[in-house]
């Protein structure tokens, strides 16, 4: 019980990470240009919410293993994303990815354009202001973002069974060996684990409502 | 006086969605203000000048330096356009102390110096007792005066002010009235404000831009745009509200309907043409109780009374002629006269406040 459980707190916590990451970067580069290939860009990102986890799994799969170029490029780096744990990491940073895009940028997009005008006028560069103005004030929004994150890559099942297979020690996490347990008849273990991540989910439902409580009742300058 | 004054050139041809904006001024003094109704795209003006939206055509000049030309495809970023901004609402940074709001414009490098420059900007303001205070703490006069200093650390070359008092309580209105007017001396830099007061614009700019839905009308020193408006749009907006047509032009007076006006000087051979209009400023009519058997006095009947606490705004209306005239009158004055609603007196026009619409 305690080896899925670890490992799913690496992978999702690794995820959220990546995500955070890439989602914060994402959310100032489509703030700041325009352009068709930025929208592009913009929907590809948002393309795991609607994909079945399966597909997006089997894509991944395709793309990442030996056989690819990439796969090929990455595995002559040492690197094999395909049956690993680190490639369950990819699987749930590609599917947590959109959660701290559309978080993250709903909070930026709700701070006031004057500041972020005024600013410019006071001669900072659009990155520095982006450090000093707008992750300060939406640094709420980008959090609780990064939260569900965590939460969804905790949950993460179709795409990292698809990538990351059912290796019971290396690549089998909470979901997966529920999943598993339930198949070999050990309900007890099912229930164990089931309420584990119950448990988890409530902790990481009640901290995304206290972060977001607080951007809609902050004080509002008359 | 400022030493070397920023001459700014403003040409900017802008189409945003449906709202079509031109304007053509040019504007070398210490307080000019743009003014005109609601909607008529004033804030745009000054956010294109920031650099904050770019006009599909034109050129903006500061001084030397040319900060936008969409011919020569110069549009230099806000960053280099060396100008302060103070938007309406202030956007003060709400996460910054007083003293980092302002300091945040300064070079950070040398350290001293930022120090330096946000205590002194801090005590000119009479800010330094909140110096650690959230903008959220701070009345509103303390905040503009933040938002002033923030706007002035960089030490710019032009003041940009979006409805400086707009956000402000009267009683607090006439200090900040008084703080504004100072700017340009205390601090050497010109300044750019947008207001829908015409009372503001008065008392504050000496250079008026007039705007009218998307339109310039007029631009040039404000004493010539309140008593020599070009066109009656323009002479509205500046609060010449008796615009009235002249149905012909005699040796020495006007033909009003039935009535004489006579002006002075009397109105040139060219000016004989048959659409002739002139406009009278409300405050340039005097109200009387007693016929004062002068030049351009007339018979009316007081048809209704406005009153704005210090004086009033009145209707009369003369026997058998249109338009109804508007009469500004002080208050005291009103209250010697004596006159009400329904009551008839009479009244008489300055021939040189009568204005000829060239």
């Amino acid at each position: 019980m305690t080896l899925p459980l670890l490992l799913s707190l690496r992978v999702a916590a690794l995820s959220a990470l990546i995500a955070a990451i890439f989602g914060i970067a994402l959310a100032f580069l489509l703030a700041n240009k325009q352009g068709v290939l930025w929208h592009l860009l913009d929907g590809l990102i948002h393309l795991p919410m609607v994909l079945p986890p399966t597909v997006l799994g089997y894509y991944l799969l395709i793309a990442l293993s030996q056989r690819s170029p990439l796969g090929a490029w990455l595995s002559n780096l040492g690197i094999h994303l395909t049956f690993t744990w680190q490639g369950a990491v990819v699987a749930a940073s590609v599917v947590a990815l959109p959660l701290v895009t559309q978080s993250a940028r709903a909070a930026i997009e709700s701070i006031p354009a004057d500041l972020l005008h005024v600013a410019s006028t006071l001669g900072r560069a659009p990155f520095a202001i982006f450090l000093t103005i707008t992750l300060p004030l939406a640094w709420r929004g980008v959090l609780a973002g990064v939260v569900m994150a965590f939460a969804r890559a905790l949950g993460e099942f179709g795409a990292t069974l698809m990538i990351a297979g059912n290796i019971p020690g290396r690549t089998q996490t909470l979901p997966i060996a529920i999943y598993d347990a339930v198949q070999a008849g050990e309900a007890a273990r099912a229930n164990q684990l089931s309420l584990l991540l119950t448990g988890a989910a409530i902790v990481l439902l009640v901290s995304i409502r206290l972060l977001t409580n607080r951007i809609a009742s902050r004080p509002q300058r008359s | 006086m400022i030493n070397t004054p920023h001459k700014l050139a403003v040409t900017i041809d802008l189409m945003i969605e449906n709202f079509h904006l031109q304007a053509n001024f040019q504007a070398q003094d210490e307080i000019i203000a743009i003014f005109g109704p609601s909607g008529a795209g004033k804030s745009t003006i000054l956010r294109a000048i920031a650099g904050l939206v770019t006009p599909q055509q034109g050129i903006i000049r500061l001084g030397e330096q040319t900060l936008f030309n969409a011919q020569q495809k110069i549009n230099l970023p806000p960053q280099k356009r060396n100008l302060g901004y103070v938007p309406q609402n202030y956007a003060l940074f709400p996460h910054l102390s007083v003293a980092e709001n302002i300091a945040y414009g300064v070079p950070r490098h040398p350290r001293h110096a930022n120090r330096q420059r946000t205590r002194e900007l801090l005590e000119l303001m009479q800010l330094t007792a909140f110096a650690n205070r959230r903008p959220d703490e701070l009345s509103g006069g303390q905040q503009q005066r933040v938002a002033l200093a923030r706007a002035l650390a960089p030490q710019p070359a032009i003041l940009l002010m979006d409805e400086p008092l707009a956000a402000l309580e009267d009683s607090l209105r006439q200090k900040l009235r008084a703080e504004l007017r100072a700017i340009p001396q205390r601090f050497h830099v010109p300044v750019l404000l947008v207001t829908h007061s015409l009372s503001e614009a008065n008392s504050l700019a000496s250079q008026l831009v007039i705007l009218d839905q998307g339109q310039m009308c007029q631009a040039g020193p404000k004493d010539e745009i309140m008593q020599r408006p070009i066109t009656p749009a323009a002479a509205r907006i500046v609060g010449m509200s008796n615009i009235l047509p002249i149905h012909a032009v005699r040796e020495n007076f006007l033909q009003w309907g039935e009535y004489r006006l006579t002006v002075s000087p009397a109105p040139q051979q060219e000016q004989a043409h048959a659409a002739l209009v002139v406009g009278i400023r409300p405050e340039a009519i005097r109200l009387l109780n007693a016929d004062p058997a002068r030049t351009n006095s007339f018979p009316v009947q007081l048809l209704d009374d406005e009153d704005f606490g210090h004086e009033h705004r009145l209707t009369v209306r003369i026997p058998q002629q249109q338009p109804d005239l508007e009469i500004r009158i002080p208050a005291p004055e009103l209250t010697r006269l004596g006159l009400r609603p329904g009551d008839k007196g009479y009244i008489q026009i300055d021939p040189a406040s009568i204005h000829i619409f060239p």
